[in-house]
């Protein structure tokens, strides 16, 4: 075990392409397969199974690519952190990049808690033209429902309390803030999902869209 | 014999990527995989290998001989090896409906548009993965339907060493270890190539290569009663016994430092650090113990620069030792002594495979888990002394409860237990005397429990048994396998023994194993049975949910072949089999010796204590050469 203090470095991450298909466990073992080809001085865990630490802000969920995800790591010493990205992208598989590497303002709280919100932008034939319609909907009063299954059990969410904000960018694309984080999140399918119950949108034409976290806000720092 | 300029690429729409499972199986751009132009740079088309695994993504990824072939086919600037799996049966289910062609994880290229689509053939029970994979490939699947503007099909692995069941589906069939052997046929390709010839032109001088063999150049002849007598050469240019090669000094070989690193979790998902091949051990049910002969082994230093390169370059969290029998390694502690420092340090977990119950293997485990005491698997095969000693299994029973009674001691309380079922001259009493080796385990934890204090959980042993199925190039290849009434009647006695909450018991069907039998001492005559069932749509069939035993039947007789002939049937010493053609070292006398030893129960000594002139001298290796 480390007698130091840990050194916390906060990095923040894109991911797209073939790396974007992966679950959250194999993305975990992705980076820390690459911070030890890397040869970052990494802090263990105690214990039966030493693991390293590694803090995600915010789960990334099968098929969802990001432009500036979190992810907090824990080392047993300083390094230099303005040449971290570099030196990490150079052991990155295809499609994941670290972008920015900084010592992270002390918080209180785990990263998790933090999140606040997150902006996603879909594109996808037509899904512009279909979310103003369905905006102009929930806007009209309509509830817009969808349907989410949690612990096995299918339970109906409306979806509008949990949209902070919504720009079209064009015919094919649109832009949403939405709550994110451990208490309250929208999983961006569902959004799909509703574009897909209003028939506002094909099937096939939803499920072939491309999701883009575009960023992640927090409650305690900011990280642009 | 041209390759196509252009290589055309499948790929898959982000909607069925999201109604698939595991989609970054089929997707490529893992670390150390590698990706390259399907021309050089001058416009030349780089020769195209395909390296197929008949499973799929998960089992195949854990395949050494892929991970070696695979980094030593891309070495060459001027050669391209992209990798294949079966897919997944979501996935497969999507490509015949929707028409998509099977294609490379790499860049999801076309099989058909490859020079070369090469399986490896592990299990016998894969057959109709094979051909399930040409299928989805386009490729026509009998080696006379296909035309020049077809890849040619060729093979490798431990199954063609009978290579007869599929011999009417492959161009040729490469014999023995890869390393030096497919560079050379490669050569050869690009040769013939450049001169403008055919695939007849390449299959001619590729016959010539040593370890080669083209089924098309040979016919089989039958007795009248059904029975195999021998493989004509129709060319004269053709060597009258194909002859397995090796690789001579495996120090000397270039095996892979960069590591294949998966998105996802695999079957075995570590770096392999292979100790050795061959065996000493001579087990008489063992086919790898006998094809791989003689015995040769890496230096531990070589394996300690091999182990940190592997580890450096892939950042894998853990190490496994590979090899037919582990605690046999010659530097198995030197090695251990060298490694460890470094792992732990790094906090990379060093695994062992299944290890014999004895003093060795308790000193290793000792060493290597200094935390972790989940379980430990061995493997006597079978359940008394006599038995052990008719499959040359060395190891005494009191060896076993001292090296138990050691594990018990030091925390371990979980045991697997493999055995295996049928084997020749098996009796009731070696039934029993499992069920007796379970209960002796029992009471010998009862007694370390009540001399130790502490909390302790309880001891769970789990007993695993298959059936024996018999090999060639085995000294059981003349035995006939026990009827499936006589199988289902074995495993339900054991069942009823070994009722006890602590004893939990697994078996394996009985179907798939007459099956197995079938196609492991099959001849040319099962090339036709295996297109029937494929026809009839097997595949996977590994996989309990997708075999039908029916199906198996029902080919056979359209063939006017009998199950019975191929799996039940005892061969004299004379019978001439349809793999004894390939010329392994190993000589028949040999097998037949060691078959009669078994039945009457001797021991035969290993390789390293004792010669028993197999025959694998001929290859001079180490061994072989020392006096002992």
């Amino acid at each position: 075990m480390d007698e130091k203090k840990p050194v916390l470095i906060l990095l923040s991450f894109s991911r797209e392409g073939a790396v974007a298909w992966i679950a959250h466990l194999d993305l975990m073992r992705s980076f820390e397969r690459a911070f030890r080809r890397a040869g970052l001085p990494l802090r263990w865990s105690q214990g039966f199974n030493p693991r390293p630490s590694l803090v995600f802000a915010l789960p990334l969920g099968v098929g969802l690519e990001c432009e500036a995800d979190l992810l907090e790591i824990e080392l047993c010493e300083k390094i230099p952190v303005e040449s971290l990205p570099e030196k990490l992208n150079a052991q990155l598989p295809p499609g994941l990049r670290i972008t920015k590497a900084c010592l992270p303002e002390a918080h209180t709280k785990s990263l998790m808690n933090l999140v606040e919100e997150a902006v996603y932008r879909f594109s996808a034939r037509g899904a512009g033209l279909a979310w103003k319609k369905l905006a102009e909907k929930a806007e009209a009063g309509e509830e817009i429902l969808v349907e989410r299954k949690s612990k096995g059990k299918i339970r109906q969410l409306a979806l509008f309390p949990l949209i902070l904000g919504w720009e079209v960018l064009s015919d094919d694309e649109f832009r949403l803030r939405v709550k994110a984080g451990s208490r309250e999140n929208l999983r961006p399918d569902l959004c799909l999902q509703a574009l897909k119950n209003q028939s506002f949108i094909s099937s096939d034409d939803a499920d072939d869209a491309r999701i883009i976290r575009e960023k992640l806000i927090l409650s305690e720092f900011s990280t642009t | 014999m041209k390759s196509k300029t252009q290589m055309r690429e499948i790929h898959l729409p982000r909607r069925l990527l999201r109604r698939i499972e595991k989609p970054a199986r089929y997707l490529g751009g893992e670390w150390n995989s590698i990706s390259k132009e399907a021309n050089l740079a001058d416009g030349r088309p780089r020769l195209r290998f395909a390296f197929c695994f008949p499973d799929i993504y998960e089992v195949g990824m854990s395949n050494l001989a892929l991970r070696i072939l695979y980094d030593l086919l891309n070495r060459r600037d001027d050669q391209l090896c992209e990798r294949f799996f079966e897919p997944g049966a979501d996935l497969r289910e999507i490509m015949i409906r929707e028409n998509i062609p099977l294609f490379s994880v790499e860049n999801g290229r076309v099989l058909k548009d490859f020079d070369f689509v090469g399986f490896t053939l592990q299990y016998e029970m894969s057959f109709p993965t094979v051909l399930d994979m040409l299928n989805l490939g386009g490729i026509p699947l009998l080696q006379k339907d296909r035309g020049e503007e077809d890849p040619l099909v060729v093979a490798g692995g431990p199954v063609v060493f009978n290579a007869e069941p599929v011999a009417d589906f492959f161009d040729l069939i490469m014999i023995g270890e890869g390393e030096e052997l497919l560079p050379e046929v490669m050569d050869c390709y690009r040769k013939v190539r450049a001169e403008g010839g055919y695939k007849a032109d390449f299959l001619k001088a590729a016959a010539q290569i040593e370890g080669v063999y083209v089924p098309s150049f040979y016919e089989a002849v039958y007795e009248e009663d059904g029975r195999f007598r021998e493989l004509k050469a129709l060319k004269d240019f053709v060597p009258k016994r194909p002859v397995k090669r090796i690789v001579r000094d495996l120090d000397a070989t270039s095996a892979p430092e960069k590591v294949l690193v998966p998105h996802i979790e695999i079957v075995h998902d570590r770096v392999f650090l292979e100790l050795y091949r061959g065996c000493g051990n001579g087990c008489r049910f063992c086919q790898a113990g006998m094809i791989y002969r003689p015995l040769r082994e890496n230096s531990a230093e070589t394996l300690v620069n091999r182990a940190r390169a592997m580890l450096a370059s892939s950042g894998y969290e853990e190490l496994g030792l590979m090899s037919l029998s582990t605690g046999d390694y010659s530097e198995l502690f030197p090695l251990i002594e060298a490694l460890l420092p470094e792992l732990e340090e790094s906090h990379v977990n060093l695994s062992l495979p299944s290890l014999r119950l004895d003093s060795v293997s308790m000193e290793l485990l000792d060493r290597v888990s200094r935390t972790r005491k989940a379980g430990l698997t061995f493997a006597p095969e079978a359940g008394s002394q006599m038995a052990r000693d008719r499959i040359n299994k060395n190891i005494q029973e009191s060896d076993l409860l001292t090296a138990a009674r050691e594990a018990f001691i030091k925390g371990w309380d979980r045991l697997k237990l493999y055995f295996m079922l049928g084997l020749p001259g098996e009796t009731d009493e070696d039934i029993y005397g499992i069920a007796d080796l379970c209960k002796k385990l029992l009471s010998l934890w009862q007694e370390v429990r009540e001399e130790s204090a502490g909390p302790r959980r309880k001891l769970i042993i789990t007993v695993s048994t298959s059936f024996f199925i018999p090999k060639p190039w085995t000294p059981f290849q003349y035995v006939a396998q026990i009827s499936r009434l006589e199988m289902e009647r074995r495993q339900g006695l054991l069942a009823s023994l070994l009722k006890d909450r602590r004893l939990s018991y697994q078996w394996h069907d009985f179907d798939t194993s007459e099956i197995e039998a079938l196609l492991a001492r099959g001849d040319r005559r099962l090339s036709r049975v295996l297109l029937h069932v494929v026809e009839e749509g097997a595949f996977m069939e590994g996989e309990r949910q997708n075999f039908s035993y029916e199906r198996w039947l029902r080919a056979l007789s359209r063939e006017g072949l009998d199950l019975d002939f191929f799996a039940h049937r005892e061969r004299p010493e004379d019978e001439n089999f349809p793999w004894d053609f390939i010329e392994t070292g190993l000589k028949k006398s040999f097998l037949w010796q060691e078959y009669q030893r078994g039945l009457e129960g001797q021991c035969s000594p290993d390789c390293r204590k004792g010669c028993r002139a197999c025959g694998a001298s001929s290859y001079r290796a180490a061994i072989c050469l020392s006096e002992k």
